[in-house]
């Protein structure tokens, strides 16, 4: 007889999260999970002036805004015909670079360190999940970087307005390319923040992650889900054509190239509706339809070649070969296998912020002059600490038609498709065993591995 | 008795904005006093709403006090989804048994848009015990009248913001319409800057409720037009403006929303005063206004387009347009007065006459 | 030669010209302010923007002290339009339209002009609103919010600077075509008995010339 649990809120997260689980003989059989919030205002960009996109979608995500400011220029670039020149190339690639550093250390140190060690009675981090493992001195050590996440946190984003004007929500992004040329004394200030936030990523960071990995080795096999990734690709190099990250998708491990006219929408399981236009494409409109019959989530679930893929810095790291996530094989998709990912992303990405401030060359033009054409449809992708973003638009007579935003959330939180599939995180708790009574921490560890 | 006078707290909330922030001058004196306001602990319950979370990720920006100081020795901040080690219903419990516990005595603080449609079916926070959704409107109503004060933090919680924009279909709306008026103080900003969140928070624990503007706005933060202390003022006054993205100068013709919007930005500056938009030759685009996002957009035109039946002009096109049919008829009814002998032919007949 | 009638008071005619300035200054000053590379006419926007802020003093001021002198000389009685003027439009539009020989004989002002004249004044108290809405952005917040945004106040308020460019205009083009006399009656006041302030045909219509 299989017993129903629902958890909600799954706090800790972007958005709040409603899981629905059953459980039979100490394993979850089947999972739901939902964000019971709405948040969506593309429809507000109806008959906007398209560059009002590019502020205004920033706000989708307080996290992972840099993603959306970049993909919506780049929609508008992709119509325009506009190639970026260096410098613009550069700072938007610094800046995605750190708001992923920035989300995987929220995501560490806020999201998943509090189920594993307790918060004793400092602050608002009270409580604390059972199962704990991680010696006291660790764990006074994983505190003290708790705190210290903070201070590093707030350096990325001080070192992300000394070139982007302020954070959260930065401003140089804008269509064209970025608005602040590079200066030397800009450079030479990043260049010195960076070093303060290497110095955590590849000490207090990886340290604390092999902590948890020695204390719960046994979660490189729990949270598996199904071994599929995509990722739209990310951080164009010198060539147009190049990425350091590539647009790949991979079915139970095996890569190809992503091929973006498969991506399509799927609001079998969303609060959603199509009021026109041809269902399943991305860049219809959509509408919010509460209380839709089978639905449960105000998540626009996307799919590609109709399959549910997982995105994130597990698959971006698996599709572009890092050889440490390659060499875990199989085990890299598990809860642990997704912590991996975002420690070896970000050390990755230090590395490559220093060259990108290297190669920066004071006194070149940061913007091209262009026109947004006024009619035409277009698509901008980009990348996120918690995975691909895709804005979808359409002009007409010079104002924005249609605009739809594909975040992380589509992917990882895609609510039961047509077909019956589950989405990567619902797929990840099924067959997680759960100890306990009450709300069990496995499944808190695999839902917030995301 | 406070080791600091309500006097000297104002001034170092604004004086000092022209050196380096709140935060850089946030001496002894203010940490001492917090630390005896806080002995009464009024506990702090911090809601998310309908928001992207990018306030909460702009007061994890604060410096002087830090996060850790903040949390551990100013605010006692006994409920934030985004910190909290609880899940599902001891989470939801939790947060409506310190309310119940501290009724008339905790502060409220709310991040995001309340959407009121379908009966708040737009956003649910959780579930109680018995397992019946609550939803977020309902949440606040109760919230909001038991609390002591209530602080809407950003533009959403304000004013609606984002989460309002036309066409609105979730009827999102700021709190002050949930909870009575006079009960809330808007810190408004998209995000708002962490010395705005924490000055007020700091005010309220010090001093009671700071005086607020004709929005609910402490004063001590958004008493100043962004234009009148824009350092870019001189090339507005010289008219020296920059007419492209990347070029400097005045940002006006770029969209600046400056001269509409109030806020100290250019004296306080962002991210431990490294820089802000306007530094960046990014125009403001008035986040902290009332009529944020829906009456400062377009972002980037100085104004918006004329909207006719079927067509979209610019009023500049309208204007110029309008003075060249002028020109146009002018002369045409000129020629017509040639042509007619209205003028010019008439001296000719009278010459012919002699 | 006519005998020469005095036609404008003094206070009227000084009233008329430094009006007059006043509306020339705010317009070209608007425009500049709106954008100096396209309306070059000042040194900086500090200079344009004071003589703004003074001329839109001046006009109110002068636009008050007409309206009370228009009470107090009793001179409203030709100068306010009436719902019955509107009566008088289509011979005049047949006149303006070379439909008809001569201009009826309407009195001192014609129903154009007093709808003119008494739009302006209209005209005037919008863009003072509108205008002082952007002045003081916070001491008119609430009600600029509620009337649609600053934004759309900026607009209107250049929206109405064009139609005083182009009303002023026709009026400045009219009292050309009046002739000299016309231009002259505002200076000196005097305006020769029995002449028309308008030109009249030879013959109607253009077609039956060509």
């Amino acid at each position: 007889m299989p017993e129903r649990l629902v958890i909600h809120p799954l706090n800790r997260g972007v958005r709040p999260v409603k899981l629905e689980l059953e459980t039979e003989a100490g394993r979850v059989i089947s999972a739901k999970a939902g964000t019971t919030y709405y948040w969506d205002f593309e429809n507000s960009l109806k008959g906007k002036d398209p560059l009002d996109a590019v502020q205004l979608t920033q706000r989708t995500s307080g996290l992972d805004f840099v993603s959306h400011a970049v993909a919506a220029s780049r929609a508008l670039e992709e119509l325009a015909a506009v190639k970026l020149t260096g410098t613009a190339k550069l700072t938007r690639n610094i800046f995605l670079a750190l708001d992923m550093i920035h989300g995987h250390l929220t995501h560490f140190y806020q999201n998943v360190l509090p189920d594993y060690i307790p918060f004793p009675g400092e602050g608002p981090f009270y409580g604390g999940p059972g199962d704990l493992r991680i010696s006291p001195e660790a764990r006074n050590q994983m505190l003290k970087n708790m705190w210290r996440s903070f201070e590093i946190r707030r350096l990325i984003h001080k070192m992300m307005a000394v070139a982007g004007g302020k954070a959260p929500h930065i401003f140089s992004v804008v269509f064209g390319g970025v608005t602040q040329p590079a200066t030397t004394s800009d450079i030479v200030k990043m260049s010195s923040i960076l070093k303060e936030i290497t110095l955590f990523v590849n000490n207090e960071y990886s340290h604390d992650l092999e902590n948890v990995e020695n204390a719960y080795p046994e979660y490189y096999q729990i949270g598996a889900g199904a071994g599929n990734f995509l990722a739209v690709g990310e951080f164009p190099q010198e060539k147009q054509a190049d990425f350091l990250i590539p647009a790949r998708v991979a079915v139970d491990f095996v890569p190809l190239d992503l091929e973006r006219n498969r991506i399509s929408v799927d609001y079998t399981g969303s609060w959603f509706a199509f009021p026109d236009g041809p269902e399943g494409s991305p860049a219809s409109a959509s509408t919010p339809v509460p209380g839709k019959p089978g639905g449960y989530s105000w998540v626009k679930g996307a799919v590609y070649d109709n399959r549910t893929h997982q995105v994130g810095a597990l698959a971006r790291m698996v599709l572009s070969g890092n050889p440490v996530i390659t060499r875990l094989g199989n085990r890299a998709a598990s809860v642990l296998g997704r912590y991996r990912a975002r420690l070896e992303e970000s050390k990755m990405l230090v590395n490559h912020i220093t060259g990108w401030l290297e190669q920066l060359e004071p006194g070149e033009k940061p913007a091209k002059a262009a026109e947004v054409p006024e009619e035409g449809q277009a698509a901008g992708f980009a990348e996120a600490s918690q995975g691909s973003v895709a804005h979808y638009i359409s002009l007409k007579k010079g104002k924005i038609d249609r605009y739809n935003v594909l975040d992380s959330f589509s992917w990882n939180l895609c609510p039961g498709t047509r077909g019956g599939q589950r989405g990567p995180l619902e797929e990840a708790m099924v067959g997680t065993a759960v100890a306990g009574p009450g709300v069990p921490v496995e499944v808190l560890r695999v839902a917030r591995s995301f | 008795m406070k080791a600091i006078s309500r006097r000297q707290f104002l001034k170092l909330c604004t004086a000092s904005a022209a050196a380096v922030g709140l935060s850089q001058s946030w001496i002894p004196a203010v940490a001492e006093a917090f630390k005896k306001a806080a002995a009464g602990d009024p506990p702090v319950l911090w809601i998310q709403g309908s928001a992207c979370n990018g306030c909460s990720g702009s007061l994890m920006n604060t410096v002087h006090p830090g996060m850790r100081e903040l949390l551990t020795e100013i605010i006692n901040l006994s409920h934030h989804p985004g910190f909290s080690s609880e899940a599902g219903n001891l989470f939801t419990e939790r947060l409506t048994k310190t309310a119940g516990e501290n009724r008339g005595n905790f502060i409220l603080v709310v991040e995001g848009a309340i959407p009121q449609a379908n009966d708040g079916a737009f956003n649910l926070i959780g579930q109680d015990s018995a397992g019946n959704p609550i939803t977020l409107v309902r949440l606040l109503k109760d919230l909001g009248e038991k609390a002591q004060t209530v602080i809407a933090v950003g533009s959403c919680a304000s004013f609606g913001g984002v989460a309002a924009a036309n066409p609105n279909p979730a009827d999102c709306v700021g709190l002050e319409k949930i909870i009575g008026v006079s009960k809330v103080l808007n810190v408004s900003g998209c995000p708002p800057h962490p010395d705005w969140i924490v000055g007020t928070l700091a005010h309220i624990l010090l001093f009671g409720k700071p005086e607020l503007d004709d929005f609910g706005r402490p004063k001590l933060f958004y008493r100043g037009l962004i234009h009148d202390n824009c350092p870019r003022r001189q090339y507005f006054d010289n008219s020296i403006f920059a007419r492209r993205f990347g070029e400097n100068g005045c940002l006006l013709e770029l969209g600046c929303k400056g001269p509409l919007t109030s806020g100290d930005c250019p004296t306080r500056l962002w991210n431990e005063a490294s820089s802000w938009c306007v530094s960046a030759n990014a125009p403001c685009i008035g986040c902290t206004d009332p009529s944020f996002p829906d009456l400062t957009m377009p972002f980037f035109k100085r104004m918006p387009e004329i909207k006719g039946p079927g067509i979209t002009s610019t009023a500049d096109a309208v204007g110029i347009g309008l003075g060249v049919a002028t020109a146009v008829g002018l002369a045409a009814h000129l020629a017509g007065n040639y042509l007619t002998g209205r003028i010019g032919r008439k001296k000719q007949g009278e010459e012919g006459d002699i | 030669m006519a005998k020469e009638m005095y036609y404008h008071t003094l206070p009227a005619r000084i009233l008329h010209w430094v009006n007059a300035a006043n509306i020339g200054l705010l317009t070209t000053t608007g425009l500049y302010i709106r954008d100096p590379q396209v309306f070059p006419f000042f040194a900086s926007m500090d200079i344009a923007r004071k003589t703004h802020f003074i001329a839109m003093y001046l006009i109110i001021y002068g636009i008050l002290i007409r309206i009370y002198y228009s009470y107090v000389s009793k001179d409203y009685r030709e100068l306010l339009f009436r719902p019955g003027d509107l009566r008088g439009f289509p011979a005049l539009a047949k006149y303006y339209l070379f439909l008809s020989k001569e201009l009826p004989d309407y009195g001192k002002y014609n129903p154009g002009q007093k709808f003119l004249y008494n739009a302006w004044a209209v005209l005037i108290f919008f863009q003072a609103v509108t205008g002082f809405a952007l002045y003081f952005p916070n001491a008119s917040a609430q009600l600029t919010r509620m009337l649609g945004g600053p934004l759309l106040f900026r607009q209107v308020h250049f929206m109405l600077t064009w139609v005083f460019i182009v009303t002023v205009a026709v009026h400045v083009y009219l009292s050309f075509i009046g002739g000299w006399t016309v231009v002259k009656s505002m200076i000196t006041g005097y305006f020769p008995e029995g002449e028309h302030m308008q030109p009249s045909s030879e013959r109607v219509g253009i077609n039956e010339r060509l």
